[in-house]
């Protein structure tokens, strides 16, 4: 309804480039801000460049409802096949708003937590820096090419990079983080660049639907294996599935929170969706090796990281970390989901991912209106919060009953459908281990929220300080979110679904 | 009826004006609220048609169906409101918005499971009273209470999570979300339900929850804990499981096994968490029993057990507020100071021991003559052995040990007036629907007449001469026990010291073990860390000395660490595409 | 302790009087600790050799209520459940066999009050006029100051 309306308003040029305008606005507009004068400006064109992008996705995700499976192809400068091509379907429509949609409410808060953590004169840089992580995000999304979607890869890891090294200037443990992270994603981008390599190779086309063409027949090469051995390796290292997640939890918990609340929001949401357009899309759950790979491979790793993550999340004492390490687990639910290979797994991998990154934008956009006024992050520094910042916290447990999978919650949602998808498929014992990881979150949930509401304050004379306006209002538009969609799903489980049909190459039915 | 407030449950009108409440400063406006809200859900369930489904929504692909009454819920949604009422009125010497809030939240709750028409909506709502609750014991606010507290949310989670699990093993095999009877426990996702409901109706062994949250909760929060969360599962089983061969023994040994307890038992608000245990007993004994006679007797016997229950805390609530102490020995002689207090107390306590013209008599002979219809004899010997339990804890104990007995010399006011209030409106009620229809339509026979089957119900006669005498015969040769083995000085002296439960495995051998595998944890996690860290330093060691001599990245033990994980995946992965292709 | 009287004085005939006086003062609590009300209600429970006069009473109550056994008729679904005086004696045999299983029962499980580490107290919401605590409200553990 809104969508329609949108696209009758939007003028006839920006429908037609509405896909490759997403990344392309924050990219121009982050070489801009690197030149920019004042901190402020910069912050305002930043939102400017985010808005527009998610306006564009929305235009993107109108087209895309309009005519059902449709699927929209842009040649970038009409070169054809030798040339980049642009694709969007249900499935990147989807990532493309979720991406848009959090970078501009990210944007939006950003101003008040930077001023208090980044030096003066790097806020331009530094948000230059994050416009084109977001430019990189949203092209790896948006794009048709194997090797393009490298390209933006490297342009969102590298900016990155600089992002989590910000937060030096109040931790310097963020320098070694950032530098580990350096190694680990750069493995994995060489990881999935071999790959490709190995791919182009046998077929001799980067384009996405090219290859999906050409590999049918191809599925006995070895060098065709052995190139998605290595692209599902390096994506799974960036989409931090466990045990390659190492790089994730100091790189969330040494930068700057509003950094970490962007990634933990996009970041790994983004290297997932390019791990299931690889594995749906381009190659096909029918290849016997393929089917393998999820049952012994992804499954177990899926599982693994939803228990043994659970697990390290409990003993965890800062909540930085533990979160983080939530992260990882939540990442299992997906991959669960995922390796299922049916639409009903897919869909609850997709509606996860969708409701995790409402849950976790929320609940780091707390802890980084918590940093602005209160020092640390550990559980102990939390405690009695809930008196001293009772919006913030609100919204904070909102979005933490979420993440527990607490009914009339977003998160109880998209655990729900990864139930009946497992059921579906017969994993009945996968859905025990599901209950237990999230009793498992009920425990490192518990702990903080036991701190923030059942005990006094550690320092008596912290007086009642909430975070500012414009960090309320992005926080409680996610909260609130978190409880509308635990309501009413019909919205993001209808974006999952049509998401794991275009996955999947299934036909829409409607 | 304005179409508009014909959708309206009254259960989401008691939530939200439970929520309001939570946010209202001002003490009058709040009683208001939490008066008002049971009165205008009485008169809005009056109204209400039966049979329809007069509010649905779509989610995908479900349809939930929020407001769905018919004769078995009706009962049950009156009694929640007139509980509510009855609480709030009790609760009006307090100030706690939390409280109030909180207990017509719960009790809103209960009403929304009980008038839900799918099994999700009952699932979220059975949840919600689980949540609520616990704020209730929370407020007392004392150690005892907090740890409780977070015993009783987990029992109460855990039968929320069986729940679910049941609802979608259900779902999965059957497609149906409807709250149609299960035919059999053959099916799993029946039997996960089966235990889900049997957690929160504390069957034998799944019990303890009960006495170990209610006499730590608050004056108030005791009285309102005993209305809602037992019977919702009574009217859960009723809707689900009636005709179930397993509830008839369930039932009976639950009758039972309490009456011990509940002599040897020093609290009083724990003898009567037992007797709540022996009440819901005879429920489920009749749901097991399945036929309209014995149908018509549990949710008639759920319906005066939430007034007489009620009155029974509510009573023990004003002595506990009065001298701060419901324990047996430091209590007696209190009728010289609160007369009234102890009028009602023996009103509950003669209703509750079934004496013919109070309530429990023409409810609980419906259980006993459907019982005994089906010819079982041994049960029907178990319940009448309950009966005289009953007269034992509920009926002499606690009125005797609280009011009469050894004079223990406090001489405290009269209960507050709302007290004795809400205490004599509950009394009324016990009395009222216990009377023989003098008039038409009055006494037994409203209450009967509103049974799920009326017509049947209509047929029972409770006033016989065979009852009454039989009746008589066994309350007037119990308590004529009772005075004998008073005299002959073999009633055991009421001593101080907690009573061992099925709690005690979880309080102690559980917390021993917990605390156990804390320390192993904490060493062995220490040990594990170090040896993952190890064996992944080594391999990397390896794999440096043969490819790298000068080793760039070993200054960095996470990213050493994961380099050799990824090279492991990488592997996994080749060699399992290698080998299925 | 809020009552200013000694206990055990005896102060009955007076308060009788009192009572009935007024119907006000009979539903109010008096100053001096015994509640008007009691003499009415539960006076007859002070008599001398209460104990023996109840077992007196109860005993042959027990007694015509077997006999009416004899005149009338009963039906039950059990034929031994007809036998006089089946229903007095299940009744007598239950309720003394509870009662004097709480002998046995006690020694077993009886434990001191402090074995599970918290003997607790009374809640929070009693009468404020009670050792000085005050009473309900904001002692929610969690933030009552939205």
């Amino acid at each position: 309804m809104i969508l329609e309306s949108l696209l009758v308003s939007a003028p006839e040029w920006a429908i037609d480039h509405a896909p490759v305008l997403i990344p392309v606005v924050p990219l121009i507009m982050a070489a801009m801000l690197a030149l920019s004068p004042s901190g402020r400006l910069s912050w305002i064109l930043s939102m400017v460049a985010t808005a527009a992008s998610f306006y564009f996705a929305l235009l993107t995700l109108g087209r895309i409802q309009s005519a059902p499976g449709g699927i929209i192809e842009y040649w970038i400068g009409n070169w054809d096949v030798i040339g980049i091509e642009f694709r969007v379907d249900a499935l990147n429509a989807m990532i493309l708003l979720l991406v848009t949609g959090m970078g501009f409410l990210a944007s939006i808060f950003a101003w008040s937590t930077i001023v208090a953590e980044v030096q003066k004169q790097k806020i331009s840089l530094f948000l230059s820096a994050f416009l084109l992580c977001f430019a990189g995000l949203c092209g790896v999304t948006a794009t048709g090419d194997a090797f393009n979607l490298f390209v933006f890869l490297e342009i969102s890891s590298l900016s990155t990079y600089v992002l989590v090294a910000m937060g030096a200037s109040r931790d310097r443990r963020a320098l070694t983080s950032a530098f580990d992270y350096l190694i680990m994603g750069t493995l994995g981008a060489s990881f999935y660049i071999i790959g490709v390599g190995f791919l182009y190779a046998a077929t001799g086309t980067l384009n996405m639907a090219e290859l999906a063409a050409q590999l049918p027949a191809l599925s006995g090469n070895r060098s065709v294996q052995v190139g998605f051995a290595f692209i599902i390796v390096g994506l799974g290292l960036k989409a931090a599935m466990w045990p390659l997640h190492q790089w994730l939890p100091n790189a969330y918990a040494y930068s700057p929170s509003f950094v970490t609340m962007f990634l933990a929001a996009t970041a790994t949401k983004v290297a997932l969706y390019a791990m299931i357009r690889w594995l749906f899309t381009i190659f096909n759950p029918d290849y016997a090796f393929e089917q393998a790979i999820f049952t012994f491979i992804l499954a177990p790793l899926g599982i693994a990281a939803m228990v043994i993550c659970s697990f390290q999340a409990v003993f965890q004492t800062d909540v930085r970390r533990m979160l983080a390490y939530s992260s990882v687990a939540q990442v299992g639910y997906m991959i669960l989901g995922i390796s299922i290979a049916t639409t009903a797994g897919v869909a609850a991998g997709l509606l996860h991912l969708f409701n995790h990154s409402l849950i976790k934008g929320a609940l780091f956009m707390a802890i980084a209106g918590i940093c602005i006024n209160y020092k640390g992050t550990t559980i102990r520094d939390f405690a009695g919060l809930g008196r001293s910042a009772p919006f913030t916290m609100a919204a904070f447990a909102i979005a933490a009953l979420s993440l527990i999978g607490v009914p009339l919650t977003a998160g109880f949602i998209s655990k729900l459908q990864l139930g009946y998808a497992l059921f579906e498929h017969g994993w009945w014992w996968a859905v025990l281990l599901v209950v237990f990881s999230s009793f498992l979150a009920v425990l490192y949930v518990g702990r903080i929220l036991q701190s923030i509401f059942f005990m006094p304050p550690a320092n008596p004379r912290k007086t009642r300080k909430e975070a500012p306006l414009l960090l309320l209002v992005p926080l409680w538009i996610l909260a609130l979110a978190n409880i509308y969609f635990g309501i009413d799903a019909n919205f993001p489980a209808g974006l999952a679904r049509d998401g794991a049909i275009a996955a999947l190459g299934l036909e829409a039915f409607q | 009826m304005p179409a508009f407030l014909a959708g309206l449950n009254p259960g989401w009108l008691l939530i939200a004006a439970g929520l309001l409440a939570l946010f209202v400063r001002v003490r009058v406006v709040r009683q208001v609220i939490t008066i008002a809200a049971p009165i205008l859900g009485i008169l809005l369930l009056s109204g209400t048609p039966h049979g329809v489904d007069l509010l649905t929504h779509e989610t995908l692909s479900i349809t939930l169906s929020f407001y769905h009454v018919d004769s078995l819920s009706f009962l049950f949604g009156l009694a929640f409101l007139i509980a509510a009422l009855l609480n709030a009125i009790y609760a009006l010497h307090t100030d706690n918005r939390i409280q109030d809030g909180m207990a017509l939240a719960y009790a809103g709750a209960a009403v929304s499971a009980v008038f839900s028409g799918d099994l999700l909506t009952l699932f979220v709502f059975w949840e919600l009273t689980a949540v609520t609750s616990v704020f209730l014991i929370l407020q007392a606010g004392t150690r005892a209470a907090y740890f409780a507290s977070m015993r009783y949310l987990g029992v109460q989670i855990l039968s929320g999570v069986l729940l679910l699990a049941g609802i979608a093993y259900v779902w999965n095999a059957t497609g149906s979300l409807s709250i149609a009877a299960f035919t059999s426990l053959d099916q799993p996702g029946a039997l996960i339900i089966f235990i889900a409901f049997g957690i929160k109706a504390a069957f034998p062994f799944l019990h303890n929850w009960l006495q170990d949250s209610y006499p730590k909760a608050s004056v108030v929060g005791a009285v309102v804990l005993s209305a809602f969360t037992t019977k919702l599962a009574v009217y859960a089983f009723a809707r689900m499981f009636p005709g179930q061969d397993e509830l008839i023994w369930i039932g009976a040994i639950m009758t039972v096994f309490p009456v011990f307890f509940a002599v040897i038992e020093n609290d009083l608000r724990r003898v009567l968490a037992y007797s709540t245990n022996n009440q819901v007993g005879f429920m489920i004994c009749a749901i097991g029993v399945g036929t309209p006679l014995a149908l018509n007797g549990a949710v008639a016997h759920a319906f005066a057990d939430i007034l007489f229950k009620g009155l029974l805390f509510m009573s023990m609530g004003a002595v506990l507020y009065r001298t701060g102490t419901t324990k047996a020995n430091e209590l007696g002689g209190l009728y010289r100071t609160m007369p009234w207090t102890t009028l009602f107390c023996l009103i509950g306590a003669i209703s509750i021991s079934a004496m013919p013209l109070f309530s429990a008599f023409v409810t609980k002979s419906m259980i006993l003559s459907a019982v005994a219809s089906t010819g079982m004899i041994v049960v029907w010997l178990m319940l009448m052995f309950a009966s005289a339990g009953v007269l034992e804890h509920s009926g002499i104990k606690i009125p005797y040990f609280a009011f009469f007995g050894h004079d223990s010399g406090k001489r405290v006011k009269e209960a507050p007036f709302n007290m004795l209030l809400a205490m004599g409106m509950a009394s009324f009620l016990c009395i009222a629907i216990g009377l023989p229809a003098f008039l038409p339509g009055f006494g037994y026979e409203w209450l009967y007449s509103l049974l799920p089957y009326p017509i049947e119900a209509a047929n029972y006669q409770p006033f016989t001469l065979s009852h009454i005498l039989a009746q008589l015969q066994l309350l007037a040769l119990a308590v004529f026990a009772f005075i004998l083995l008073q005299r002959l000085g073999l009633y055991p002296p009421e001593k101080p010291g907690v009573i061992l439960d099925t709690d005690w495995t979880y309080r102690k051998v559980g917390y021993g073990a917990v605390r156990w595998i804390d320390t192993v944890w904490a060493k062995l996690g220490l040990a594990m860390t170090a040896v993952f860290r190890g064996f992944s330093e080594r391999t990397y060691d390896r794999l440096v000395d043969a490819f790298s001599p000068r080793g760039v990245l070993s200054r960095n033990p996470v990213s050493r660490g994961m380099a050799v994980w990824t090279a492991v995946i990488l592997a996994l992965v080749l060699l399992v595409s290698y080998l299925t292709s | 302790m809020t009552d200013e009287t000694p206990t055990g004085r005896d102060t009955s005939g007076r308060f009788v009087k009192r009572a009935v006086e007024t119907v006000n003062a009979m539903s109010r609590t008096n100053d001096e600790g015994i509640h008007p009300m009691s003499k009415v209600l539960f006076g007859w429970t002070e008599t001398k050799n209460i104990g023996a006069i109840l077992f007196w009473v109860l005993a042959g109550l027990s007694i015509i209520l077997v006999l009416a056994d004899l005149m009338i008729d009963r039906h039950e679904y059990f034929n031994f459940a007809e036998s006089i005086g089946f229903f007095g004696l299940w009744g007598f045999l239950s309720f003394s066999f509870v009662v004097l299983m709480g002998w046995p029962l006690g020694r077993l499980l009886r434990r001191d009050e402090n074995y599970y580490g918290d003997a607790g107290g009374p809640p929070d919401d009693i009468d404020p006029g009670l050792d000085g605590k005050p009473l309900g409200g904001g002692h929610a553990p969690h933030g009552g100051e939205h």
